[in-house]
């Protein structure tokens, strides 16, 4: 007997594979319309609504918002008080990533380039464990540590290096009664944070850099410093800058740590908290929130002109 | 003649020290200045090991390596002078061609315009001159082997390692690039040292040759040498095309009850003889007829030359050859 050049078809599976050979973009429509109805219509709507919402003002005897286009709002981003309040979230997001940079490099590159097996598993539970228990939580936790009378503290007195904490906490801009009333505190809170989410992109970048590339950098005569700077650097620069997106994004949207610790000065996600809240300025609310968008886009601009993605 | 590379009973094992893997095991060589020496052996012997020992990349558990002249133990890799054409050439992605044969001389602090003017001497060396702008991406395979090539030389390395940089090749470029690249180290006059796991490419391109087995050299001589003189069993299997007798079919052959060898262009065949048995195979080549005889259970071939009679498969025919055309190799 000789078999059949068809063979026979099995059932309803084998009748909807069939359909998608003969027609693949059928598959690809319906994989893709779920989640292109969710960006385009909800996601990308709001963000259509919140700038909208920015280029209003709000009348300012009766706090009723004027539906008409005007570039008022925007003005008043200028304002002393609230240009003070940009001046500082963008500060602190920058510093934050780049100290989450610096920390996060050695980490992700022994994760990428020397931890097998066992330590391969004990690196992502070290990095994904604290992204597990409440953020609420963290922070407080934080507060406790940073507190005068913390662990901090505590082992600042035992070693005599309590004059450091209050060097610290007696420069210009960053006094407070102890690290947890201190712009210090806050910046820590937020690298502590973020740093996750730094780790595990540049991670990512770095396990795609093959070590032959860098014994091919060895070979051809290169220190250690310049295979970093001339082929590891470029390589996982993508990671360094998804990871900075992260850090930075994050931190300029964040207002929950400042409430919690630090002197209680404004960031652009406390005001737009307050505004849309007690205040009821949606407007201005919306003007603050489209402000990390901006600095976002250009930021990704500066990174593509620098050929961060080169790479890809 | 002064010696390139010497290795004095050099050994790299990995793993624990209960277990190890002996990666390479006690080896002594020893290279010419301006030779091309092949490392030939089946996959996991320990060629590569030994490569990486000479640029660095590795370090010997045992034993002395010599550069010039001079113990190495304490030279990490970018201060040895030699380059290396990498398996899978590991050329940077994010710099153009000319930025990669460049880099060697960046690092050096060169100029940029010395070092690119140098850069394309050294493309153009390979034939790759207008392909300066271009990403290694937007390179053949062919293409991005020669630039590894020219990228390794633009140092003027007194050595060039080479870890089957041809493996990845069609037949066609590959035979091509044999040439290129045998022609390429006799007008630089370099020491080229080569890695491969191919006997063809081996033996027709090096001055000598050094065959691996399990981390060790089972024998190193000139391509005739190893062809037509295989020191032991494994040799003459793994070069292949040789004929490998048996200490009781040499006895009846005519020779001592040894291990012996018998290249099958020395072998012809005969009406009657010491031996003869029937025919199992038969291969055109072209050039001849391989013609395969079952002697005592071992296969022997023996080659007719083209116009001659060529037997029937299955017709009962003995052999004669010369007899210094049988090579002992012992009793291992
Ligand atoms: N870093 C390492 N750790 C442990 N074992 C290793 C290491 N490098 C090589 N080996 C082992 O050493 C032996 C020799 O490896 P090597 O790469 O030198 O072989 P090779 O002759 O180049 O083989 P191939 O032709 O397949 O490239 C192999 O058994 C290999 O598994
Ligand atoms: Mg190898």
């Amino acid at each position: 007997m000789t078999a059949s050049a068809i063979l026979p078809e099995r059932g309803l599976a084998d009748r909807l594979t069939a359909v998608f050979w003969r027609r693949p973009r059928l598959l690809l429509a319906l994989l893709l319309t779920p989640p292109l109805l969710w960006l385009g219509v909800v996601y990308l709507g709001s963000l259509a609504a919140l700038l909208l919402q920015s280029f209003y003002s709000i009348d300012e005897f009766s706090g009723v918002v004027k539906e008409e286009f005007t570039l008022k709002t925007y003005g008043e981003l200028f304002r002393p008080s609230n240009f003070d309040i940009l001046v500082r979230t963008v500060t602190m997001a920058a510093l934050v990533t780049l100290a989450c940079a610096v920390l996060a490099f050695p980490i992700a590159y022994f994760a990428a380039r020397y931890a097998k097996g066992h330590w391969k598993a004990a690196f992502y539970l070290g990095v994904m464990l604290p992204l597990w228990s409440s953020y609420l939580v963290k922070v407080y936790a934080w507060k406790l540590i940073l507190a005068k009378e913390g662990i901090i503290g505590w082992a600042a007195e035992q070693t005599h290096t309590s004059w450091i904490i209050s060097g610290l906490l007696s420069i210009p801009g960053l006094e407070g009664s102890s690290l947890s009333t201190s712009p210090i505190g806050t910046f820590m809170v937020f690298v502590y944070i973020w740093l996750p989410y730094m780790i595990l992109p540049m991670q990512a970048a770095l396990e795609r850099v093959p070590n032959s590339m860098l014994e091919a950098s060895a070979d051809l005569g290169a220190t250690r410093a310049q295979t970093f700077r001339t082929v590891v650097l470029p390589l996982a620069l993508p990671g360094v800058i998804a990871g900075s997106i992260f850090t930075f994004s994050l931190t300029l949207g964040d207002y929950i740590i400042p409430q919690i610790i630090g002197n209680s000065a404004n960031f652009i996600g406390m005001a737009v908290y307050q505004l849309q809240g007690t205040a009821g300025n949606i407007p201005l609310a919306a003007a603050f929130a489209v402000v990390p968008i901006g600095i976002m886009l250009v930021y990704l601009a500066l990174a593509r002109r620098m050929g961060a993605f080169d790479a890809l | 003649m002064t010696t390139a590379v010497e290795f004095l009973n050099v050994s790299r094992h990995f793993g624990p020290a209960s277990a190890p893997v002996r990666a390479v095991d006690g080896v002594d060589l020893s290279i010419a200045e301006g030779s091309f020496f092949a490392m030939l052996g089946p996959s996991g012997s320990g060629k590569t090991t030994c490569l990486r020992l000479i640029s660095g990349f590795e370090k010997p558990t045992g034993g002395t390596i010599r550069i010039f002249g001079e113990d190495v133990s304490n030279t990490p890799p970018h201060l040895r002078n030699v380059n290396t054409v990498f398996q899978d050439y590991a050329l940077f992605p994010h710099m153009n061609v000319r930025d990669n044969v460049a880099y060697g001389l960046m690092v050096k602090g060169i100029g940029r315009a010395q070092r690119h003017a140098k850069a394309e001497e050294m493309l153009a060396l390979v034939h790759l001159d207008s392909h300066g702008d271009r990403k290694p991406g937007q390179l053949s395979g062919g293409q991005r082997q020669r630039v590894a090539l020219a990228r390794a030389l633009v140092n003027e390395p007194r050595v060039l390692l080479l870890d089957e940089p041809l493996g990845a090749l069609d037949l066609k470029l590959r035979e091509a690039m044999q040439d290129e690249l045998k022609a390429l180290q006799k007008r630089l006059g370099l020491t080229f040292v080569f890695v491969t796991h191919d006997q063809h490419e081996a033996l027709s391109m090096a001055d000598s040759l050094a065959v691996f087995n399990e981390g060790k050299i089972a024998q190193i001589g000139s391509p005739q040498d190893i062809y037509d003189r295989p020191a032991t069993r494994f040799v003459a299997d793994f070069v292949g095309s040789s004929n490998v007798l048996p200490p009781a079919l040499t006895k009846v052959l005519g020779g001592p009850a040894e291990w012996a060898s018998l290249r099958p262009e020395a072998t012809r065949l005969a009406a009657t003889g010491p031996a003869s048995g029937p025919v199992t195979a038969l291969r055109y080549l072209g050039s001849g007829t391989r013609v395969v005889i079952d002697l005592q259970g071992t296969e022997v071939a023996a080659l007719v030359p083209a116009g001659q009679p060529v037997p029937a498969e299955g017709a009962t025919t003995a052999i004669a050859f010369d007899k210094d055309a049988l090579h002992l190799m012992g009793s291992t």
